[in-house]
């Protein structure tokens, strides 16, 4: 995101890094990736690669029942994520609060809150490189 | 949705999603993450390149896209001194038939194409973009639209009611920015008229 530093936008980039460093420090090291996935796959001009549930391990998984447990868990985020990506007006009731009954109490705002955070980045990058990078300005 | 079609759903209806804290936001969340994602915001209201009635079309657009409940409630005083009144607001909704000038229409095209296609950006809204905006404005521009779409969060989990918002008669609320870039104030009438 050189074209938005370049033109004005450097002190918002440095504070947009600077929330994402914490979104990364503050929430679930094996659910980050999961959300960054989906965030690729759907924003990406080439799709990105689509979060591979059945791969998803838990770095800490110490049972079968666990990782079930997690596998559960990363798709329930998933669903929030991919709706809000999609049309964050009709993001279903139950499809939130089934993701929020599976987290610990806030958790699930931490998680949305960084996908937004790595949404926006996403965004802004891929507009930035349309708007601010043709080859030559008329 | 079509980015043509503004939202039409069961927005009144909806209640939070999360259990909430005593301000209406998400009970348990990072309050570090909260106030990081916060600096950035303020850090963008406070860019200048922009004049306040594009910021207000822009933040209007964004709100009526993602449908946030409290962005719709709201109004931007700086706007409205600026000479944009109630009608020019509503007709966000239909920007391409309505009055604005080609500059506030090619804004609110980027708006869209932000929300609604960002890995496809149509060559032609780009040379329009660049006839009617410096590269300054354009970075102004798009991260204004990513600092109104953090209402996506709330959206998202349902914690954008109007409940703690000083909605006036009219149902809206009339607000300036501080310095700082922070909200400074709401109030449910706008400066200068006459409440019966």
């Amino acid at each position: 995101m050189q074209e938005l530093r370049a033109h004005g936008a450097a002190a918002a980039m440095d504070d947009l890094d600077a929330a994402w460093a914490v979104a990364a420090a503050v929430c679930d090291p094996s659910l980050l990736p999961v959300v960054m996935a989906t965030v690729d796959a759907a924003l990406r001009p080439t799709g990105g690669v689509a979060p591979n549930m059945a791969a998803q391990v838990a770095p800490d998984v110490a049972s079968i029942d666990q990782h079930e447990v997690h596998l559960q868990t990363s798709r329930a985020v998933v669903a929030v994520i991919a709706q809000m990506l999609v049309d964050v007006s009709n993001v279903d009731h139950d499809t939130v609060a089934t993701a929020d009954a599976l987290l610990a109490q806030g958790v699930l705002a931490d998680l949305v809150t960084a996908s937004y955070i790595y949404e926006a980045r996403t965004r802004l990058e891929l507009m930035s490189q349309a708007l601010l990078c043709p080859p030559v300005r008329s | 949705m079509s980015a043509d079609t503004p939202p039409v759903t069961g927005a009144a209806a909806r209640g939070p999603r999360v259990v909430v804290d005593g301000n209406g936001r998400p009970a348990g969340r990072s309050a570090e993450l909260a106030g990081a994602l916060s600096a950035y915001q303020d850090t963008v209201v406070r860019m200048d390149a922009l004049d306040a009635v594009t910021t207000e079309l822009v933040r209007r657009r964004c709100a009526r896209q993602h449908d946030c409940r409290i962005c719709q409630s709201l109004r931007l005083i700086s706007a409205m001194e600026s000479g944009l009144d109630e009608d020019g607001i509503q007709d966000v909704d239909r920007f391409e038939d309505a009055d604005f000038s080609e500059a506030h229409k090619v804004a609110l095209r980027i708006v869209d194409a932000f929300i609604w296609h960002p890995a496809n950006v149509d060559p032609e809204l780009v040379a329009q973009a660049r006839s009617h905006y410096t590269d300054r404005q354009l970075a102004e521009l798009l991260v204004d639209i990513s600092k109104w779409s953090t209402q996506k969060i709330h959206v998202a989990l349902g914690t954008d009611g109007t409940d703690r918002v000083p909605l006036g008669p009219d149902g809206r609320a009339y607000f300036t920015f501080a310095d700082s870039g922070a909200v400074a104030t709401m109030s449910p009438v706008r400066p200068g008229s006459h409440q019966v």
